[in-house]
């Protein structure tokens, strides 16, 4: 069933002054979406979910669940199954007990199971989160991911209309939460259960996602999948909160994109910013070194000194700062008493000694080794640098 | 931890301080109580609970204090519950109001009942209240009923919320959550509140003193007994219902120290769930 929200708001008053926890959130989940809702801790995303389960009564706006009203419903009649991130099992009942407790409750319009029913239904949710067998266990005989399981198979059992999870995975080990995320997408597409994941971690929204919403302080910034909110951002919050990104101050006109005196193509969608003083973003994977211009498949943008080179495993990282050319607002002239150049950079590359360096915009690479070996990188060096992938985000 | 080796005077002195004040309140009133009662061997004792007024008095000891513990737990929980999950203006009041018998002394307690609802009081009830047993029953329950709230509420505070809340959202009414999944989180503290409130409850004097009349047979309680007992001259008797309180006092004791294990144990378990998080 889909899930529509229009408008929400949610204000916590103190003493001095409200602050919205939530902020006019309008958002529409396709039935058999799995939506992930991305914030920091206190960006209102966990607020805002429970909204939806009818735990937090919004002050403003409207709720709809399946073409039904659910806004001053309670709880327990708006059919949501809910996951919290410290599983909340009922300590003193078996596993078994925990997932038949929403099967035992007496709900309006719905017949109650009888006991052979609820033990099949209990049964065939064990076979799902594959814990077959842990019928009698007590929660404190379960490990963290088997708990969460077990929470998540009581939420299913009623067959809710919709899946809520807040941050399900936040209290577990990093080891086994790549094989539980696979486990809930595969449940998830089992049952065509339209779902709204809460979590802090842009990996997991990414590997989880079919669409992504970016939330900021209470405001629900961007909503798209995980690739174009990855590549083709629109706002800065999203560019940084999504993995690193290299913003160059440049001016976009009708055809290019300036940046100091290099001038490159102008990417497809951002018309709107014709113009208009923007920030080049790109991926530090988007970036290509070379030692001549000749040798870049991307856009040129400049020329840069290669600041440090770090081992990480499967790729490398350098930073690059750009020195040439200097990009506008870059100030110049400054004699080198007053910066801080780099004793290195000074020996390499003594006509920008005398301006002061750390002014100068610093760029993130990311190489795959055969690329960083190919090009024998070295701190100091001089090289041209370009950009694959790129997009242009409006001044904030 | 272990005690210095040698021991210094000073701990002897330190010791030997701690055994004897615990000799002289509690030990010896409790030899001399169990030796006053049999003094004269077990004949008198026999005779002395042949006295019909003191089982009256007994009978009437366990129905009022029983009673008042039934409700103060009723109510007890639900000031707990109201205490740690609702927001609301006059919270810390209420927190604080719940306080006061302890610091409140009984005696004014009881004079307090006869101001509100004796004769030509400022309630003028249908049905007698002062010298009679409701109004007893009112001043036992006034003089415990803090102990349920301060034993629930502590265990209530550290209970997270949030199984309350999946229950909610799998249909389950407020009442069927409190039962189903509270109560069976904070029955240890429950019961471990209800056995101080009863304990508390058969010991009192003042305020049911004040309020009661100490009518013989009719509204005299197990410790107005032994009052008026030890004025009568009748020591015997006011020996023989000093250890049978006393002994109901021992066995609570027990039962206490039983159930402090018992929340050991879950606090235990409860720490052992966070360690395999």
């Amino acid at each position: 069933m889909s899930i529509q929200l229009n408008n929400v708001n949610k204000r916590y008053s103190t003493a001095s002054n409200a602050r919205y926890a939530v902020q006019d959130v309008s958002l529409e989940v396709a039935t058999g979406e799995l939506f992930v809702l991305l914030g920091a801790s206190g960006s209102g995303k966990s607020t805002l979910l429970r909204m939806i389960a009818g735990l937090i009564q919004p002050d403003g706006g409207r709720i709809t669940l399946g073409g039904r009203d659910v806004t001053h419903l309670p709880p327990q009649a708006r059919d949501t199954g809910f996951v919290f991130q410290n599983y909340s099992l009922f300590q003193h009942m078996t596993v078994a007990q925990n997932i038949a407790f929403g099967l035992t409750v007496r709900k309006r319009g719905v017949a109650p199971m009888n006991r052979a029913e609820r033990e099949a239904r209990v049964a065939q949710l064990l076979r799902l989160v594959e814990l077959d067998g842990y019928d009698e266990r007590m929660p404190y005989q379960l490990s963290g991911g088997q708990q969460q399981r077990i929470a998540l198979a009581r939420a299913l059992a009623p067959n809710p209309a919709v899946l809520l999870l807040d941050e399900p995975f936040g209290a577990l080990d990093v080891k086994i939460r790549g094989g539980l995320r696979a486990r809930l997408r595969a449940i998830q597409q089992e049952l065509n259960m339209t779902t709204i994941l809460v979590t802090h971690d842009q990996e997991e929204a990414f590997e989880l996602a079919d669409r992504i919403g970016v939330i900021d302080q209470g405001e629900l910034l961007e909503v798209g999948q995980p690739t174009q909110l990855y590549r083709r951002p629109t706002q800065r919050f999203t560019a940084t909160f999504l993995g690193i990104a290299n913003l160059l101050p440049a001016h976009r006109n009708s055809r290019a994109v300036h940046i100091g005196g290099q001038q490159i193509a102008a990417p497809a969608g951002t018309e709107a910013l014709e113009g208009q003083n923007v920030d080049l973003m790109f991926r530090p994977e988007e970036v290509e070194l070379a030692h001549s211009v000749a040798d870049l498949r991307g856009q040129y943008v400049g020329v840069g000194v290669v600041e440090s080179v770090s081992f990480a495993g499967a790729m490398e990282r350098a930073t690059i700062r750009l020195i040439d050319p200097l990009p506008d607002g870059v100030a110049v002239g400054h004699p080198a008493s007053m910066g801080h150049p780099s004793a290195m950079i000074a020996t390499e590359t003594a006509d920008i000694a005398r301006h002061s360096t750390a002014e100068l915009p610093l760029i993130q690479v990311v190489l795959m080794p055969g690329a960083a070996r190919a090009l024998e990188i070295a701190r100091g060096q001089r090289v041209c640098v370009g950009v694959r992938d790129y997009t242009l985000l409006a001044k904030s | 931890m272990r005690e210095l080796r040698p021991r210094s005077a000073g701990a002897f002195l330190l010791i030997a301080l701690v055994l004897g004040y615990a000799f002289v309140l509690v030990l010896a009133p409790i030899g001399a109580i169990i030796g006053g009662t049999l003094e004269r061997g077990f004949a008198p004792v026999l005779d002395a609970l042949d006295d019909p007024n003191l089982s009256h008095a007994l009978q009437l000891t366990f129905i009022l204090s029983i009673s008042a513990t039934t409700l103060n737990v009723v109510f007890g929980v639900i000031v707990s519950w109201v205490l740690e999950r609702q927001r609301f203006m006059g919270r810390r009041l209420l927190n604080l109001l719940v306080d006061l018998p302890f610091v409140f002394s009984p005696v004014i307690a009881g004079f307090t009942l006869i101001v509100l609802f004796g004769r030509g009081g400022w309630i003028d009830p249908p049905f007698a209240i002062v010298f009679a047993l409701p109004g007893m029953l009112l001043a036992k329950m006034f003089v415990c009923l803090p102990f349920v709230p301060r034993e629930v509420s502590p265990v209530l505070a550290t209970l997270s919320p949030e199984p309350e809340q999946a229950a909610y959202t799998l249909g389950a009414s407020r009442w069927t959550t409190f039962r189903r999944i509270v109560l069976p989180s904070i029955w240890v503290g429950v019961v471990y509140g209800a056995v101080l409130t009863l304990a508390r409850a058969l010991g009192e004097f003042g305020a049911v003193a004040v309020v009661s009349g100490g009518l013989e047979g009719i509204t005299e309680t197990a410790t107005i007994y032994i009052y008026r007992a030890l004025s009568d001259r009748n020591r015997v008797g006011a020996y023989t219902v000093s250890l049978l309180l006393g002994g109901i006092a021992v066995l609570l004791l027990v039962v206490m120290t039983w159930l402090q294990a018992r929340m050991n144990v879950n606090r235990e378990r409860r720490a052992y769930v966070h360690s395999i998080e």
